[in-house]
């Protein structure tokens, strides 16, 4: 398949409401927000601090591409155009749709950037700048998901659970197999050496798509991290229940 | 309250502007430098470790504190310089090759240089060499970070390339990140791993015994 092609059926989405509050950046830092706004208004006002510093900085952007699920091959699934995306979680979660959806999402790069040049002047400034990015990015990507499903609803199909490189996919494997399915270039999303994404405060994933798709189970059920995970624990503790999908 | 306490409460409550002023007052007052730093910093990021890891506080608050820890130490720092203070021990820090991500890293060395540790911070995407290089200028540890499982493995190099260089008997190696767990130091023969950079400081002051 051609990068023109692969830049063709790419579609771009830049405009996107992302509503982040103060708790939300003092909860993604594991901070309890009712205990620190009654004692400690050095942490309640850093976190204010970079919530409004992010807001010239977020710049959020979606590319995703759809693929018609052309076959099942031992390990792979074979996508149109010749494409395939590999591994036993991938046959394991998307052996049911009849769609794949390539994702990649993005920032943007200038604020990583701002709180890496922060750290040495403020560096709880910096860090609050980061976890406003970490929410911000985990809110479009569930917001892309979202948007995704209420296209499936009039067709009746479910959209399955989010497969991401690094996390029961292989990372490798995964980010280049991705990267060829969807033109991240058009969100100026870069892969590195070593599979990572450039800009930092990127995701990227694979939904399934179809009539027989289940939308049970989380990202977490595959993911190698597993108890080790901080957003995990985080979120668990917090919810109760786990990380949807 | 004496002046040394008032810096510490001022450290641990997060108050940028007290605890800078309170660390003038007592250079001005003829306070050593180095009881400065012991009985006031290190002292005020003791305690908010301990508070942290007792689940006390959360990070937010401990990150304020560390904020108001570094600024008294820049006031102080040329007076422990002018003085000939030691630090605790020479560090050598940085993400491990192939990964990119600083912030925990980062963390972890404002802690250890509040703690009375000389920090030579490497950056991100550090080959084993560089770590090497600086254990051969003087460092007593090597610190190293990754965010993902697929950096992690790199983690190994390093220690590979201490011990063909000879210096693996001399150097404490320390990891952390988010995928690590104390399995994978043994594994990789890491001396220890530490979760946050709280546990860090204390890793490390065990291991070099200072």
């Amino acid at each position: 398949m051609s990068g023109a092609h692969r830049r063709e059926q790419t579609a771009v989405k830049t405009a996107w409401q992302l509503v982040i509050e103060v708790d939300d950046v003092l909860r993604a830092q594991g901070g309890d927000p009712e205990r620190i706004r009654a004692r400690n208004s050095s942490a309640l006002a850093v976190a204010e601090r970079a919530l409004e510093l992010s807001r010239s900085l977020l710049h959020p952007a979606v590319a995703w591409r759809f693929l018609p699920v052309v076959g099942l091959r031992h390990e792979s699934l074979l996508l149109e155009d010749a494409c395939r995306i590999t591994g036993p979680v991938v046959v394991e979660h998307l052996q049911a749709a009849k769609q794949v959806v390539a994702v990649v999402c993005t920032l943007g790069p200038e604020l990583e950037d701002q709180a890496s040049a922060l750290f040495s002047e403020d560096a709880a400034l910096a860090v609050a700048l980061d976890a406003v990015g970490s929410i911000a990015l985990q809110h479009l990507a569930h917001g892309v998901r979202e948007q995704i499903a209420l296209r499936m609803v009039q067709s009746g199909w479910q959209v399955g659970v989010a497969l991401s490189p690094g996390a029961g996919w292989a990372l490798e494997t995964g980010q280049r197999q991705l990267f060829a399915l969807v033109e991240a270039g058009l969100i100026g999303v870069q892969l590195t050496a070593s599979s990572l994404m450039q800009p930092k405060k990127s995701t990227s994933f694979v939904l399934g798509v179809g009539p027989d798709m289940t939308s049970a189970g989380s990202p977490c059920d595959v993911c190698d991290l597993g108890e080790t995970c901080r957003y995990r624990q985080l979120y668990e503790s917090e919810h109760g229940c786990d990380v949807p999908t | 309250m004496g002046q040394l306490e008032e810096l510490r409460a001022a450290i641990v409550d997060g108050q940028n502007a007290t605890a800078l002023a309170k660390v003038s007052e007592a250079l001005a007052s003829g306070l050593p430098p180095e009881q400065i730093l012991q009985e006031g910093l290190i002292a005020a990021m003791g305690e908010t470790g301990a508070l942290y890891q007792a689940g006390d506080i959360f990070v937010p608050e401990m990150l304020v504190a560390a904020r108001a820890m570094s600024a008294a130490l820049g006031v102080l720092k040329p007076h422990l310089v002018a003085e000939g203070i030691p630090s605790r021990a020479k560090v050598v820090i940085g993400t491990v090759q192939g990964d990119l991500h600083d912030i925990g890293k980062n963390l972890v060395a404002m802690f250890l240089e509040g703690n009375g540790f000389e920090v030579v911070d490497l950056g991100v995407d550090v080959s084993p060499a560089r770590f090497v290089a600086e254990v051969n200028n003087g460092a007593s540890a090597v610190a190293i970070s990754a965010l993902l499982t697929t950096t992690m493995v790199n983690m190994a190099d390093v220690i590979t390339a201490l011990a063909e260089a000879n210096l693996r008997d001399r150097v404490r190696v320390l990891i952390g990140g988010a995928p690590i767990t104390t399995e994978f130091a043994d594994e990789i023969g890491a001396d220890g791993y530490a979760r946050d950079a709280s546990s860090a400081v204390d890793l490390l002051c065990q291991l070099l015994e200072v």
